[in-house]
Order: C-alpha cells, then structure tokens, then sequence
C-alpha cells in the first residue's frame, strides 16, 4: 500500500498500462483480426460506397463501398509485420556494424564508423525511397527498405554501448582470466550492449510504422487493394473534401500504434537508467 | 538520429499540419465574386493554368506525340485545319483543300501572310518540311507519323500551294492533320537540334514558349502577330500577356490551388468536384468531350491467359463495371460499350455481349482448362490465373484506379487474380515495350474512326519509330485488317460508315477489349476568368480569346 503511495509518477505507470493495451489489442488485431470483424477487408461493394460511420460500419466505407473499420484492422498485420521486420533488420545490421566497430580493430573501426557516417548523411527516408525506387514498389521492399534506413542508427548506438562495455572492469575481468574472446563476446558484451538496447526496439517499432505508412502514402509501399493505413491514408486523401472518415481512422491508427510503441519505449529506456 | 517523442512528433507533425491546412483550404475558401461575362475583355494580366496530366519531355508534339503535349502545344501550335464541335473540317492555316478524284492527291491553299514568332513565312515548303519531319524516323514520332503514314511526299507547286501525294487514298486525311501533333512549325526552327526544339518549338498560335522550368511549369506569352483563321480562333491577338502552365499531379492539391485563387484553371480534376461545380458556385465545370477510343481494358491477346478467347470472355462477363461508374464518377461519364468515343457519330455500341454473368463466366473457364486451386485462384498446367494490370498513376484519376481495383475484386469470384501495377509514365511505357502486362488501360485520341485503323490493324503491333505501339490487345485478324484498309480508303461515305461498323463488331465479338467509358476532359475554370473556351479538334483548352479580372 504504502509503495503504491509514494509511486513518484502515477500517471506514468497509467500510460504504460494504456500503451500495453493498445499494442496488445494490435497484436490480437493482427494475429486474429476476425475477433473485432466479420467483413472482409477487400469486400467490395460499389452501392456502399462513401457511407459515412454508423452502425455497421464504425469508420464509414470507402470508394468501392469496401468497411474502412475492418480495413484498418487487417491493416494492422502489414503496420506490425513491417515494424517487426524492419526493426529487426535494421537492428540485426547495426548489430553486425556497431560489434565490427567496437571489437575488429582501428582499421574495420574506422571503415565501419565512416560507412555509417555516409549513411547518416542521407536522411532516412530519402535512403528508403532510393531502395523502394531501385527494388519497386511493394511491402517487402518497403520492409526493407526502412530497416536499412534505420541501422545507421542503431549502429552508432551499440558502438557506443559496445565500447563501454569493452571497457568495463567485468570485462577487463574476463580477459585477466584468460576467456577467449568469443566466450567473452557472447557471455559479457552482447548481453551488457544488447540489453540497454531493448528500448530502442520498441522505439524504432512505432518508428519504422510510421515510416512504412509514409512510403505506402507516397505510392512506393503496400500496392492496392492491400489493407495497408499508409495507402489508404493516399487513397482518402482524394475524397478528403467529401468522405473524412477515409482518412481520419487510418491516420488515427498509424497515430496511436506509433504513439503507444513510441511512450512505451520511453518509458523503457528510462527504467534501464535507473 | 534520435529515437524519441520529439523525431515522432518532427516526423509527424507537419504530415498532419499541412493534412490540416489542405483540409481548411478545400473547406473554407471560396472564389472572389465574378464579374458578368458580357462586360467588356480585359487586355494584359497572368491567367495560371494547372495540369494534371504528365509533364512533356518534348514541347514539340511532332515528338512523341501524347495527349499532354496536345494541350500545351494547342496554346503555341495551329494545325492545317481545325474541327468543329460537330465535326466539320475547317479552315486553320489552309484556307481551302481540293481531292482529286482518285483520291490520291490533296491540294491545299495556305493562307498568305502567317507568320512564324522566328519571323518566317507559312510556305509551301515549310509544310513539306514539316510533314518530312513528322516522317523522319529520327523525329521518334508515334502519334503524328501514324496519321500520315499515307502520305507518300508533299510537293510545293508554289508559295502557298502545297499538294499531297499519297499512296493510297485516306479518307482521314484531313481528321489527321486537324490534330495538335501534326500541327505546323517553323520549318527553320526545325533545323535546329531536336533538344532545342523541344524545348522553344515555333509556331504561329496566340502565345510562344518563353521558358520551361522542369517539373514546374512552362511559361507562355502572346504572339502579337497572331492572325486567327476565323472567330472561333479568337478576335486577333490574345488579350492575355502570359499563361502560367504548371504542373501539379495531385488532384487534391490541383482543386486546393484552384480554391485558393493560386490558379485560374485546372484539368483532370476529381469526379466529385466536377459534380459540385455543375450544381453552380463561383468555379465552373467545362466538360469536353475526346474524340477516338473509349475507355477500356484492352486485353493482351499474344499471349496466354488471354491468347485463349474464351478466358476473355470470361473475364468480361465477370467483370463488374456499372455500379462503380456511378458510385465513382459521380454522374459526370456515362457507361461504355464502344471501341470509340460517344462523339464519333460512327461509333457502334452492343451491351448484349458485356452482361455481367459469374456462371457463364466460371463455364467458360471450366472448358478452357482452368481449374480453381485451394485459394480460389484457378491453375492450367501449373500456371495461375494472373492478369498483370499496369496503371499509368499520371494517366489515370483515382476513380479510375479504384474501379480497376472493383474489376480486380469482381473477377476474384471466378477466379482471377489481377495485380494492379501503378507506375510513373516511363515505367508504364516500358512495361508496355517489354510486353509485360496482360490487360492495359490506354485511351488513345484522334480524330474520326480512323483511330480503330491503328488500335486494332495488325500492324498496329509494330512499334512506331518513338517505340510506342498502338494496338495493345494485339489483335491480329486478317479479315478484319481488310475491312479496317477498306474503311480507310473508301472514298464512298456509306461504304466507309459499313466498313467502320464492322470492324468495331469484330473487335466487340472477339472480346480484345472492356469498354469502360467515354474519354472526357474536365475543366475547371475560376471566377476570375472569361472567355475560356474550348478547341474541338481533340478537346484541348483554347486561351485565344480569354481574358482574366485585374
């Protein structure tokens, strides 16, 4: 009782509880999208078109009468999958950068930290276009595209963090003892780099949606009729002066997955500080 | 790079912001009050003109040849003759025309005292020059070197008389030369290099080109020695100074500019706005119908699945189509049944065959071998059932686009699955090169039912020398390409209007296309401007006589 009391920041704890809540209804979402529908998201029905929200129809329809409501939760799988993805491509390449920098010598350093430098110099997604317009549209490259846009990123930071652990007297330890460098590596340094790490992931998950969406709304993602928030954001955007809803509840969605992935992913990091 | 609130919040903010103020601008404002259209034309000011269609890579329309060139070079260009709305041949550059009984010889008269904006004179010999050019397999011309590809040699009897020889008579000649891209040039602009002319081609129209900003817009001043053929041409020289052509592809932003004041006219603007605009209001609807093809899906029949009739067939009746016209055109375009446009008096219509029937449909692809696999896609021999469908995102509108999508819907419940390709224009002509689609939306407009000459003759299949080739089902039908030489020769009208109606019949009853609907420019015009009106030769905007508020 007294714990709950002197609890420094009430309100932090009741936004990771809503963040968990709304990840979790994606995830269910996601996994099983017929628990919230019965339509189907490429159901088309010309008569239905433009029908603003009501019942049956929570979020309206669409230009071809199709339930934007269920849409937007088959739409959750693509956001999730690609968020998934390409934060673990992006983090499995930094992985590989940031390690090579950090333990291969000054020479593998310096090519590795100057490869990540060039890459910085292209902001994110104008190197995610570059890869869309060179591998064609679609949600894989997409996916791929983003978690290459992301590594420079991540690689810098496990650098960093690889380095202070290299540094450490436990690893300092572990060379007076005699380990081999690889048992070192995979029972001293990946853990101590990689757990500071975690929160990143979860940042980096609402991150790359967004930027998913973002290359599905310029036309280079998801291709039509696929359920994808950022395409149907571009195909709203048309109606935008007649049929809002179109727009509003993709946007919302790719708002509130990012926002909940991104709090939560704060408030992670801010734990492992303490 | 930060992983924060703050890069969400940088990334995100201005997304939703300018989604914000897009919304306000489309909600909000509306145009300045009219002046009445009686009140006396205004000489001087900027009228600012927005495009949806692509941006030219060539100004010169000899070049290439598509429809975006047409409406910019409609401003600088004049043709021979021009076309009426209800279409008459008339008068432009040539005052009068004779054809010899034979019909292999066409005399024409050029009006005396044109003259070019380099300060050169409309001869005889710059006629030639041009028709040569247009000829030249160096020029990489499809749309103008298809329509005289008859023409055997111009010769210049004297100063401004000039006589076609061709090599077999062409009862489209005059249609042909009536369009904007084989309009008439400066014979000694011609001469200079084809990058220079493209970039400041010369002609005799009421405005010139004075500078092209690529990817903005290209900027257009009055010709003070423009001389028109006759008052639908406009009064003498333009009473605007400038023409501002810019080039904006989204339509959302196109219909804010046009809101805001930003620009005066728009095209290719979204069904819905088009729809508001005609029930009355401050902005005005013009709608102008093309001449040539309809709308439609041509279906590629060189290769399998739609090598086999049957499977077309198939595809036609499962594909559902009306209902998405209506729900989104919103009323403003009429279903189809034609190979050509409603405004071609020829054009011959049968409904009967695109009944939409799903039983007749699965029949058919039951005999043709297709069988339906565990996902519902039907398979032949290991193949499935798929429709490549490239969609030119700068050619189509969103409602069109989306009742592709509908088709691809419709046709899933029989078993086929088409997968929607949108690309940039060059990707989409590539495609098209490379023989990479299975169905293509590629609306081609001329003047007169010659066009169904080059969409459906079997040499319409041999890429002209721009690498563009016109007939897309790749229909190869040896009686058919007899009636199409006969509908192009016959001099005798009511053989020719029989040989038309046939050849649209065969086409129709080889199931090589799915009529969708009419081509059909949509203008949108402020309040600001008058006198806007339209050139009927292929529907272009015509400024000659237009004049804006100051």
């Amino acid at each position: 009782m007294s714990r709950w009391l002197t609890w420094r920041h009430p309100w932090s704890r009741v936004g990771d509880l809503l963040c968990v809540l709304v990840l979790g209804a994606c995830v269910l979402a996601a996994v099983w999208p017929g628990v919230f529908t019965s339509l189907h998201p490429l159901g088309v029905h010309p008569a239905q078109a433009f029908l603003p929200p009501q019942w049956g129809h929570l979020f309206g329809t669409d230009e071809s009468g199709r339930d934007v409501f269920t849409r937007v939760i088959y739409g959750t799988r693509t956001s999730l999958r690609i968020g998934a993805v390409a934060t673990a491509i992006g983090m499995s390449l930094a992985v590989v950068l940031g390690f090579v920098s950090a333990f291969a010598g000054k020479v593998s350093d310096f090519l590795a930290s100057r490869l990540v430098e060039v890459l910085f110099a292209f902001p994110g997604l104008v190197l995610a276009l570059l890869f869309v317009a060179l591998a064609g549209p679609g949600v894989w490259p997409a996916t791929i595209a983003v978690g290459l846009a992301t590594a420079p990123g991540y690689a810098r930071i496990i650098r960093g963090q690889a380095l202070i652990a290299a540094r450490s007297g436990y690893a300092r330890q572990s060379v007076l003892l005699g380990q081999r460098p690889a048992a070192r590596l995979w029972h001293h340094l990946l853990p101590n780099t990689l757990w500071p790490v975690l929160s990143l992931v979860t940042l980096g998950i609402g991150q790359a949606i967004v930027w998913a969406a973002a290359l599905s709304y310029l036309g280079v993602g998801a291709v039509p009729p696929a359920p994808e928030w950022g395409a149907m954001l571009n195909a709203g955007r048309t109606y935008m002066d007649t049929a809002w809803w179109m727009t509003f509840f993709p946007g919302a969605a790719v708002v509130v997955v990012a926002a909940a992935a991104t709090a939560l992913g704060r408030s992670l990091q801010q734990r492992s500080r303490k | 790079m930060q992983f924060s609130h703050r890069t969400f919040l940088t990334r995100a903010l201005p997304g939703a912001a300018a989604a914000l103020a897009a919304a306000l601008l489309l909600s909000g404002c509306s145009g300045s009050t009219g002046t009445s259209s009686n009140s006396s034309p205004v000489r001087g000011g900027t009228l600012v003109y927005a495009t949806g269609d692509a941006e030219p890579d060539c100004l010169d329309p000899h070049v290439g040849g598509n429809y975006p060139q047409a409406l910019l070079s409609s401003q600088y260009l004049e043709p021979l003759v021009g076309r009426t709305s209800s279409g008459k041949i008339v008068p432009r550059l040539a005052k009068s025309w004779k054809v010899s009984s034979d019909g292999k010889t066409v005399d024409f008269t050029l009006r005396s005292g044109v003259t070019f904006t380099d300060g050169t004179a409309l001869t005889a010999n710059v006629v030639k020059a041009n028709i040569e050019h247009l000829q030249n397999p160096d020029t990489k011309s499809s749309t103008g070197y298809l329509a005289v590809t008859k023409v055997s040699s111009v010769e210049a009897v004297s100063t401004h008389h000039a006589r076609f020889h061709l090599s077999s008579p062409d009862s489209a000649l005059l249609e042909s030369l009536a369009q904007p891209w084989n309009a008439i040039e400066s014979a000694k602009a011609l001469t200079r290099s084809q990058k220079e002319n493209c970039e400041s081609p010369v002609g005799t129209g009421p405005f010139k080109v004075t500078s092209w900003k690529n990817q903005q817009s290209v900027t257009l001043v009055r010709n003070p020695n423009y001389r028109p053929a006759s008052a639908s041409y406009g009064t003498g020289v333009a009473n605007l100074s400038k023409i501002v052509w810019r080039f904006i592809p989204d339509s959302s932003t196109r219909y804010a500019a046009l809101k805001s004041g930003e620009v005066d006219v728009i095209d290719n603007p979204q069904p819905s706005t088009v729809a508001s605009a005609l029930k009355g209001g401050s902005i005005t609807a013009v709608q102008a119908p093309r001449p040539g093809s309809s709308n439609r899906l041509e279906l590629n029949m060189s290769k399998a699945p739609f090598n086999d009739k049957r499977v077309r067939e198939a595809f036609v009746k499962a594909a559902v189509v009306n209902p998405g016209i209506t729900s989104l055109f919103s009323g403003t375009v009429k279903r189809s049944y034609s190979p050509l446009s409603s405004v071609e008096p020829l054009a011959y219509s049968n409904s009967s065959l695109f009944k939409t029937s799903l039983s007749k449909a699965r029949k058919l692809l039951d005999e043709a071998g297709w069988k339906t696999g565990s996902d519902g896609i039907r398979t032949k021999d290991g193949q499935r059932l798929t429709v490549t469908l490239p969609v030119s995102t700068n050619q189509s509108i969103p409602a069109e686009q989306s009742l592709f999508e509908q088709i691809q819907a419709s046709v899933k419940k029989v078993g086929f699955e088409v997968k929607i390709e949108p690309l940039d224009l060059s990707s989409w002509y590539s495609a098209l090169a490379k023989n990479a689609y299975d169905a293509v939306s590629a609306p081609y407009t001329k003047i007169g039912p010659d066009v169904l000459r080059i969409l459906y003759a079997s040499d319409g299949t041999v890429p002209a020398p721009s690498g563009y080739f016109a007939n897309h089902a790749q229909i190869k039908d040896a009686s058919l390409d007899s009636v199409l030489q006969e509908a192009s020769t016959s001099l005798n009208t009511a053989q020719r209007n029989a040989a038309v109606k046939k050849a649209q019949q065969t086409v129709l009853n080889a199931y090589a296309i799915l009529p969708l609907y009419d081509q059909q420019n949509n203008f949108l015009v402020g309040s600001r401007v008058h006198g806007f009106r339209i050139d009927h030769a292929v529907s272009t905007p015509s400024f000659a006589a237009a004049w804006v508020n100051r």
